[in-house]
């Protein structure tokens, strides 16, 4: 049985991303290139791609990239809703590894990576984000999560179970940039040894490790 | 629901992550560095052993090394040992951290080489076994070091620094003929072209703008791949680390070439593992030995010979389609199947099928075990929606609806080819409409 590992791109679309919307846009086909041009990573590492704002849309549902004839569009605006958000990617997950079981495949934990660049506007989000990463449900996910621009340090420390990444001043753009290279390194290098590989190094980001799975 | 216990070794595994991050599939750059004419002068087929007359700790004196003049067909003109001091600068790295080594760095004062420095805690006698193998071609008839050289970024000399002899190595970069444009969408790249793309269906070759290999352009790479693998076979050497990503492949001129061969080592070898790679005999924690690689070769031919990377590659060969190549079939179930992994075919008797012979065993054949299962017909991809945390359908905003809209994949209609019956109907309606035309202004 082939391993793979289920991975959620999970990307802030709401109104502060709007100037961004472009860059966001080009790195996100940049993403698919690279996905969809190296067969032994869009093997190993089946991607679903989420972005959120005031709704949660599943803009590439779990996929092989390779077979993804083009990345579609985001189009930013609205509010920064992370709990409707994990709330669909946990149901995404019960879903997604059911069928990558039913292709036979052997599937690893989940990994999340979580990109914003702003705190959540709904009050009730962290009983939404318990639920996903929930220690008692078998499927629980990593989250490796990514902040810059407006994002909120503190928050994201509760939000990141794997790996947090604090941009140290970049612009927004050269930010998003690189942290779409930093996943894409992760996956590239777990790939090799189908465990996962977090890249650290990401220009522009400070690396901080997560001593504990989550914090409640 | 119990789960899969496959799905919490990410856990066990994670904190180790740093070691490799950031390595990216490329590996080595540049121009030219395929063999030449044969200079050397051995014509012996040598196996390489621990008792091979190498000097390891001789390559520690700077400038002279301990070396043998350099009568390298390929080009390198320093001795078989030098110094970091004798290599001159380094350009920038053009790859780091990957596997054993912490930087690939071309040498500036020699194009077309590079210098593979190594992590500093390898064992002392790997000088030894780097000397075994880069003297390994000079026992080699003239054809089988010209299909070494040219297929394999075999090293050419051993590194020393102070106080450490194998520091690294020296090994000619990659020809240039491996790079392709690879075009997917609007983006495009000329890079390495890994081995991974033949293992793929020849449509999926061709969306990112690499020439469908067809039947004949697969047969062609397994078959160097195959002679290469004879050759490591011959010298006694293990590889291990048969992969998708350590070789890669010319479309244009449907041949492989071989990278990481610096790992290489006498008789057996740390067991390399690579996801999906795993030979089912080979237990976790031993070493790999000539047995695991057979198994990976044929594991590498089989998927790239069918196009195909999972089950279905084996039950293709199975079926034994290619005619003119009859003893495939056989010989890789053997490789890939054989109950018994000492009867596994060697890489010899692979290319020999490959090239349309007979499979000549000395043993009888091996029993096999059961071809693994197929994988059911994928299902369809589900549409992306707008879907509320609770499931349920709600009226979209104006947000859902333009991502979904958007999320749709772009098809672009194609025009209905014109029939050469069509055309002419097209033609004669047309110039029926000028008469009507030109009768009218008159």
């Amino acid at each position: 049985m082939s391993l793979c590992l289920p991975t959620y791109v999970v990307i802030d679309a709401s109104s502060s991303m709007k100037p961004h919307e472009a860059v966001l846009n080009a790195t996100l086909a940049r993403l698919h290139y690279n996905l969809a041009t190296n067969p032994r990573v869009s093997e190993f590492a089946r991607v679903c791609v989420v972005a959120f704002s005031t709704d949660v849309h599943v803009v590439i549902p779990m996929s092989d990239m390779e077979q993804v004839p083009t990345m579609p569009e985001v189009i930013c605006g609205g509010r920064t809703e992370y709990g409707k958000t994990f709330d669909q990617v946990r149901q995404c997950i019960e879903q997604d590894v059911d069928n990558l079981r039913a292709q036979n495949f052997s599937v690893l934990r989940p990994t999340v990576f979580f990109l914003t660049d702003g705190g959540p506007t709904d009050a009730h989000w962290q009983k939404s984000f318990r639920a996903l990463v929930d220690r008692s449900w078998p499927r629980h996910p990593h989250v490796i999560a990514y902040g810059f621009g407006g994002a909120q340090r503190d928050v994201l420390e509760k939000v990141a179970t794997k790996a947090l990444f604090i941009a140290d001043g970049s612009d927004t753009e050269s930010a998003l940039s690189a942290a779409i290279s930093g996943l894409l390194n992760t996956l590239i290098a777990s790939s090799k040894t189908g465990q996962m590989q977090i890249a650290t190094d990401v220009k522009g980001f400070e690396y901080v490790q997560v001593a504990q799975e989550y914090v409640d | 629901m119990t789960e899969r216990p496959a799905i919490d070794t990410a856990d066990s595994e994670a904190d180790t992550a740093d070691k490799d991050a950031g390595a990216g599939p490329d590996k080595g750059t540049g121009p030219d560095a395929g063999a030449g004419a044969g200079a050397s002068t051995g014509t012996r087929t040598g196996t390489v052993t621990a008792d091979a007359d190498a000097d390891a700790d001789a390559g520690s004196r700077p400038g002279t090394g301990g070396g043998r003049p350099a009568v390298d067909p390929r080009g390198w003109t320093l001795p078989r040992t030098v110094s970091l001091g004798d290599l001159g600068p380094f350009a920038e790295p053009i790859s780091e951290h990957n596997g054993q080594a912490v930087a690939v760095r071309p040498l500036t004062n020699h194009p077309g080489w590079l210098a593979k420095l190594y992590r500093p805690d390898l064992p002392r006698e790997d000088a030894r076994r780097l000397d075994l193998l880069i003297s390994a071609p000079d026992t080699l008839p003239e054809a089988d070091r010209t299909a070494l050289y040219a297929g394999t970024c075999w090293p050419a000399a051993r590194i020393t620094g102070p106080g450490n002899p194998a520091v690294g190595c020296v090994i000619p970069v990659a020809p240039d003929q491996y790079r392709s444009e690879l075009r997917r969408g609007t983006f495009s790249e000329r890079r390495f072209v890994e081995i991974d793309w033949l293992a793929k269906s020849d449509e999926s070759i061709h969306g990112v703008g690499l020439p469908r290999p067809g039947f004949a352009g697969r047969l062609a790479a397994c078959r160097r791949l195959g002679e290469l693998a004879a050759i490591l076979e011959r010298l006694g050497l293990v590889y291990s680390d048969w992969s998708f990503s350590n070789a890669f492949w010319s479309p244009d001129r449907r041949s492989v070439y071989l990278i990481d061969v610096d790992g290489c080592q006498p008789d057996k070898m740390p067991d390399i593992h690579q996801p999906n790679w795993a030979d089912p005999l080979t237990p976790p924690g031993t070493d790999a030995d000539e047995y695991t690689d057979r198994y990976r070769i044929g594991l590498l031919v089989a998927k790239c010979l069918t196009g195909q990377r999972d089950a279905h590659a084996f039950h293709t060969v199975a079926a034994s389609p290619w005619q003119n190549q009859p003893a495939v079939c056989d010989v890789l179930l053997d490789m890939l199947l054989a109950t018994d992994r000492e009867r596994r075919p060697s890489a010899a008797q692979l290319v020999q099928a490959l090239n349309g012979g007979p499979y000549l065993r000395a043993v009888p054949r091996p029993t096999r075990s059961a071809l693994p299962a197929l994988p059911p017909s994928p299902r369809p991809l589900p549409q992306p929606q707008g879907v509320t945390p609770a499931g349920k359908e709600e009226p979209e905003s104006a947000f859902a609806r333009a991502l979904r809209e958007s999320a749709k994949p772009t098809v672009t209609r194609q025009k209905p080819a014109i029939t050469p019956n069509g055309g002419w109907i097209l033609v004669l309606v047309v110039a029926a409409l000028l008469l009507v035309l030109i009768a009218a202004n008159h």
